[in-house]
């Protein structure tokens, strides 16, 4: 690719700037000698079943240095001190593999390891890591291979973040929308889900069906709780990171499915010898057969069945050795109408034709450059993309439309072996057309009222928003075993005469205490804007300004036998400016809150067939709606979450090599003991003689909170495998005792009688699946 | 977007749930229905006229059923309340401590005059002649909230609360309460029995749905009334009815009374038939039935 002349040269010219800048800084620090003690690891890598050399398979080293295997499959880590390392291979064409090797002091170490293939629908690596890189403040890997035949997912692999320390129980009902994860006793809407580096408006279909991508199109996951590095913005709870898969497959493959749910197709394969191609598409089949099942019903009317698509397309292309180029397309659409022909029963005001329609496309341009010398890599890119919305029913209507432009630009420097640099910026604008005439949303922790009561507000607005960040962050490793890491990020955003920016410094630190016991702690500011509806002029107040969080961590990494780790992690949290009601200007940056909590994490990794981790959170989340009110808890506060996966593989015969498989047995539980949410209990009703219905009289906020939550679900698979293809049967059993949780409380036209509303009883899933 | 996706995808939710409810368990509502009255309620209360200028009064009553008690004295308290009703619930004292207490007894006669030199003397505001709005803005109206407290002498407690219309200039709409004139019924006399199911049809006068042009709209509409339901037994097809003018399909203000089965239910029994404009207009009929086997 060529940058135009003038363009290069400014570039060169500014990151030159950086790097020298950073450079005599790094020189006023102590830099770590090569002793002569170290030594080599290296070891060649070929395939099991054929014997060739596995080339340009990734591999890590203590999970700190990252090389590839070259044309013969070798690779060599130098300067290594002598002791017990980790070496960990994720070739994309074979099984996951990590092992510890001795090091003697000035030994070099010459090993060979043959690599099992990995299953036909398993050449897809996907990881979820609970923390992105080093420099985050702790460091979990869950492997595709593990957790692909957890139970109660149906195979949505975006759906076992739900799983994870510190990630909160969402209720079956609440359509918590947008990331829909609520993660250390954050709000939904605080934390980010980014694919490819860059923000998505939605992650699931209707809040939580299934996610927008094919588990297939994905790489791995960064899971990010908090103390993430300045690299992340706009974001006060976590980040999902998600990575799509890159296009290095080098055969045709695909397969196309059929479900009650949806239908879709998944295909991959080359484009000439140094670019390829993904792509996969899914629409719901729901509206096929949903109609006939609800003939019955007198007053409701389904006039468009639950219909959900959503594509992706990717191809990569590597014009040099050091550049790569992708294009990646993707979009997701839901919607949904209904007719009510007959006011129903809670609110006069809900009859009539109500319907919604959501939707959102984006398409990326990235181009990763790395030069030869590999001290340093560049990333860009351009993402354009629409958003809109079309909601209506009784006399509400809203429709949105939000063309968007994004530019990203990343650089990473190593100028030497202890010391990394990374920096760069990014930049949104987005257009914003908005037509409405609509209530209020009650912000969270209050009850609403009848629709009626609500004042309705009409308006259109345009408006045009720029909002981006730049930040810059340095990590080095002075001696050995230590990693200290620091940043600053600057975000803002301006709209007409409206805006408000924040500077965010951010630290972590690691000591490996002794080998395999490290310590961690980290600090950082993190700062968001208001939600669109609170900053438009019409229906909140423009001059909100951020909301704002302070993270602390500490914690604790230990190895254990067995392939086995422990991950304890104290956290606090420190929340202001948060967003509330207010009488006089409709919302006011009058609400703080404060989160605390304690995440432990025992993990097996996948070896003799068993894996599983066992997470536990100890939390409390609260909130407090203007200085001189008192403190209460978080709508999603829950104390305890308690979290058990488990697999366990019990195959027997050969593996075939056409599809990797072999014949036996699998068995996976997912098991979860969660604290019932808070919930304001209504104290009782007053008539509303005008709209004929009963106001709520609330009691406390969230002064009450729902049962205990626990469920337990269990998936079976036997595999009988050929040599050319292989079936599989699997029972997946959700909720395989039938405890049917408590979801929220229903009451009585005048609130003087209450129960509880369930969840769903027990549902097996049985399906078959044939590979080739 | 944010919360105002959130807000449509709540509801289509709530929609997907109750319909895997219905499918996996065909649960059915546990409560009884609100259209049952079966203790001390108030299903209506009326301001005649339903809205008042700054030297005006207004009557107001109320439809009160106490099926359960033998004609007993109750206690009626109205006051005009200095509260806000608006989308967050709150716990209103209505009436409570920033009350104008007006009237003790069934009905009451509320004096505007009398009411703003109170909530003068008592600092709310009311300074009505000179409000703090924008001068491109002109405020022609603003809404009075009535409370109506009702005890018995068992301690029994019920209340309500009423919007009565304060016009502030000769620009806001005068509305006037539409008139229920009757009910139709099929068959040939008032007599109804167990497992019937009897069609009814309330009959209001012509000039009942009245012309008015809605905030923010240049043309006229008519008024949409809705119908509310309530009987001492059985249930109604629809919790509502409604006679929407605007609407080109068939009009909905016929509903469908369901008896009973149980023979406990035989002997007197009542119906109430109240309509509303929609702009804090109101009316009401009772009947009375004898439930025969």
């Amino acid at each position: 690719m060529q940058w135009p002349k003038g363009a290069e040269q400014a570039l060169h010219k500014f990151w030159t700037l950086i790097a020298t800048s950073i450079m005599f800084a790094s020189m006023a620090l102590p830099t770590r000698a090569v002793e002569a003690a170290d030594g080599v690891i290296s070891a060649q890598l070929v395939h099991e079943e054929t014997g060739q050399a596995v080339i340009g398979a990734p591999v890590q080293l203590d999970s700190r240095e990252f090389t590839v295997s070259d044309e013969q499959g070798w690779f060599r880590f130098f300067n290594v001190p002598a002791g017990t390392h980790r070496i960990s291979i994720n070739d994309p064409e074979c099984a996951a593999f990590s092992t510890s090797v001795e090091l003697k002091p000035g030994e070099v170490l010459e090993l060979h390891w043959a690599l099992s293939p990995r299953g036909k629908q398993n050449m897809k690596e996907v990881v979820i890591r609970a923390k992105r890189m080093e420099e985050e403040v702790s460091d979990t890997v869950l492997e595709m291979e593990e957790v692909k035949k957890i139970p109660g997912t149906q195979g949505d692999i975006l759906k076992i973040v739900q799983s994870l320390p510190g990630v909160a129980r969402n209720l079956a009902f609440s359509g918590a929308g947008g990331a829909g994860v609520v993660i250390r006793g954050a709000a939904p809407e605080d934390s980010k889900v980014l694919i490819d580096d860059h923000p998505v408006p939605l992650l699931y279909h209707f809040g939580g069906l299934k996610s927008i991508l094919n588990s297939d199109m994905l790489k791995r996951i960064d899971f990010l709780p908090g103390g993430f590095g300045a690299e992340f913005g706009s974001a006060t709870g976590g980040i999902m990171d998600v990575h799509t898969l890159p296009c290095t497959h080098r055969q045709y493959d695909g397969y196309v499915e059929l479900s009650l749910i949806d239908a879709g197709f998944f295909v991959q394969g080359p484009i000439g010898d140094n670019a390829g191609f993904v792509g996969a598409a899914r629409r719901s089949t729901m509206d096929a057969w949903l109609p006939y099942v609800l003939d019955g019903l007198d007053s409701f009317e389904l006039t468009v069945a639950p219909v959900y698509y959503d594509y992706q397309a990717k191809a990569d292309w590597s014009p040099t050795e050091g550049d790569h180029l992708s294009v990646l397309a993707f979009g997701s659409s839901d919607e949904m109408r209904w007719l009510f022909s007959k006011p129903i029963s809670a609110d006069p005001d809900i009859r009539g034709d109500f319907g919604m329609k959501t939707q959102f496309h984006r398409l990326h341009l990235h181009w990763t450059h790395v030069p030869q010398d590999s001290s340093w890599q560049f990333r860009a890119s351009i993402v354009g993309g629409y958003d809109s919305f079309n909601g209506s029913g009784g006399p509400f209507l809203m429709q949105s439309r939000v063309p968007n432009l994004a530019f990203r630009g990343d650089v990473e420097w190593h100028p030497s072996k202890i010391w990394k640099v990374q920096s760069g910026a990014i930049s949104h604008l987005s257009w914003f057309d908005l037509n409405y005439s609509m209530v209020r949303p009650p912000t969270e922790g209050t009850v609403p009222n009848k629709f009626d009561t609500m004042e309705v507000v009409v308006g259109k607005e345009k408006w045009f928003v720029v909002s981006g960040g730049a930040y810059v962050s340095v990590s080095a490793e002075p001696v050995r075993g230590m990693l200290l890491a620091g940043g600053v990020r600057l975000d803002g955003y301006a709209f007409g005469s409206h805006g408000d920016w924040s500077v965010m410094p951010r630290f972590s630190f690691k000591q490996e205490l002794r080998p395999g016991t490290v310590f961690k702690a980290g600090v950082g500011l993190y700062a968001k804007p208001a939600q669109v509806n609170e900053l438009s002029e019409g229906f909140g107040n423009p001059d909100l300004k951020m909301e704002r969080a302070i993270h602390y961590t500490l914690g604790m990494e230990q190895e254990l036998p067995f392939h086995s780790s422990l991950d304890v992690s104290f956290f606090y949290k420190d929340l202001d400016s948060l967003v509330v009601n207010d009488d006089d200007t409709v919302y006011s940056n009058k609400g703080m809150g404060k989160i605390s909590g304690l995440e432990i994490m025992l993990r097996k990794d996948l070896d003799h067939g068993l894996f599983g981790w066992l997470a536990y959170t100890l939390m409390r989340s609260e909130r407090k709606d203007g200085p001189d009110e008192p403190w209460r808890l978080f709508s999603f506060d829950q104390t305890h979450i308690l979290t058990l996966v488990a697999g366990f593989r019990l195959p027997r015969g050969e593996i075939m090599p056409m599809h990797g498989l072999r014949s036996g047995w699998e068995f996976g539980l997912r098991f979860q003991l969660v604290s019932g949410n808070p919930i304001t209990p209504i104290m009782g009703g007053v008539f509303d003689a005008d709209s004929d219905n009963y106001l709520p009289l609330p009691g406390p906020i969230n002064s009450e909170r729902l049962p205990l939550y626990h469920r337990l679900d269990i998936r079976v698979d036997y595999t009988w495998a050929f040599r050319r293809w292989a079936l599989s049967l699997f029972l997946d059993l959700q909720n395989a005792y039938n405890h049917q949780s408590i979801e929220g409380v229903d009451y009585n036209y005048d609130y003087t009688e209450r129960r509880y509303i369930k969840g769903l009883p027990v549902i097996p899933a049985l399906g078959v699946r044939g590979s080739f | 977007m944010g919360v105002f996706q959130k807000w449509f995808l709540r509801l289509a939710i709530l929609v997907l749930a109750c319909l895997s409810a219905w499918a996996v368990c065909g649960c059915s509502d546990p409560f009884p229905p609100d259209t049952l009255v079966d203790r001390l309620r108030i299903l209506g209360v009326r301001a005649e006229p339903p809205d008042v200028d700054l030297s005006g009064q207004c009557s107001m009553d109320a439809l009160v059923a106490d099926p359960a008690g033998q004609s007993r004295a109750l206690q009626y308290t109205w006051a005009v309340c200095m509260v806000q009703i608006t989308g967050v619930a709150k716990d209103i004292q209505c009436p409570g401590p920033d009350s104008f207490v007006f009237g003790d007894s069934a009905s009451a006669d509320l004096s505007v005059p009398e009411f703003v030199a109170w909530a003068q003397e008592k600092g709310f505001g009311m300074d009505l002649g000179d409000t703090d709005l924008p001068p491109d803005m002109t405020l022609d109206e603003i809404p009075l909230i009535i409370g109506l407290k009702i005890s018995a002498p068992d301690g029994e407690q019920v209340s309500a609360i009423k919007r009565v219309r304060l016009r502030l200039t000769d620009e806001a709409q005068v509305n006037s309460n539409p008139e229920l004139t009757g009910l139709q019924k099929q068959g040939r006399d008032w007599t109804v029995h167990l497992k019937d199911t009897v069609s009814l049809v309330p009959l209001v006068s012509d000039d009942s749905a009245q012309l008015y042009i809605p905030e923010g709209e240049q043309e006229e509409h008519a008024e949409d009334l809705v119908f509310s339901w309530y009987s001492t037994t059985g249930e109604f097809r629809d919790r509502w009815t409604v006679k929407d003018v605007s609407d080109a399909g068939e009009p909905l203000e016929e509903n469908e009374w369901i008896l009973p089965e149980e023979e406990d239910q035989l002997g007197a029994q009542k119906l109430w038939v109240i309509v509303r404009d929609g702009r804090w207009g109101i009316d009401w009929a009772e009947f009375g039935f004898s439930l025969n086997p």
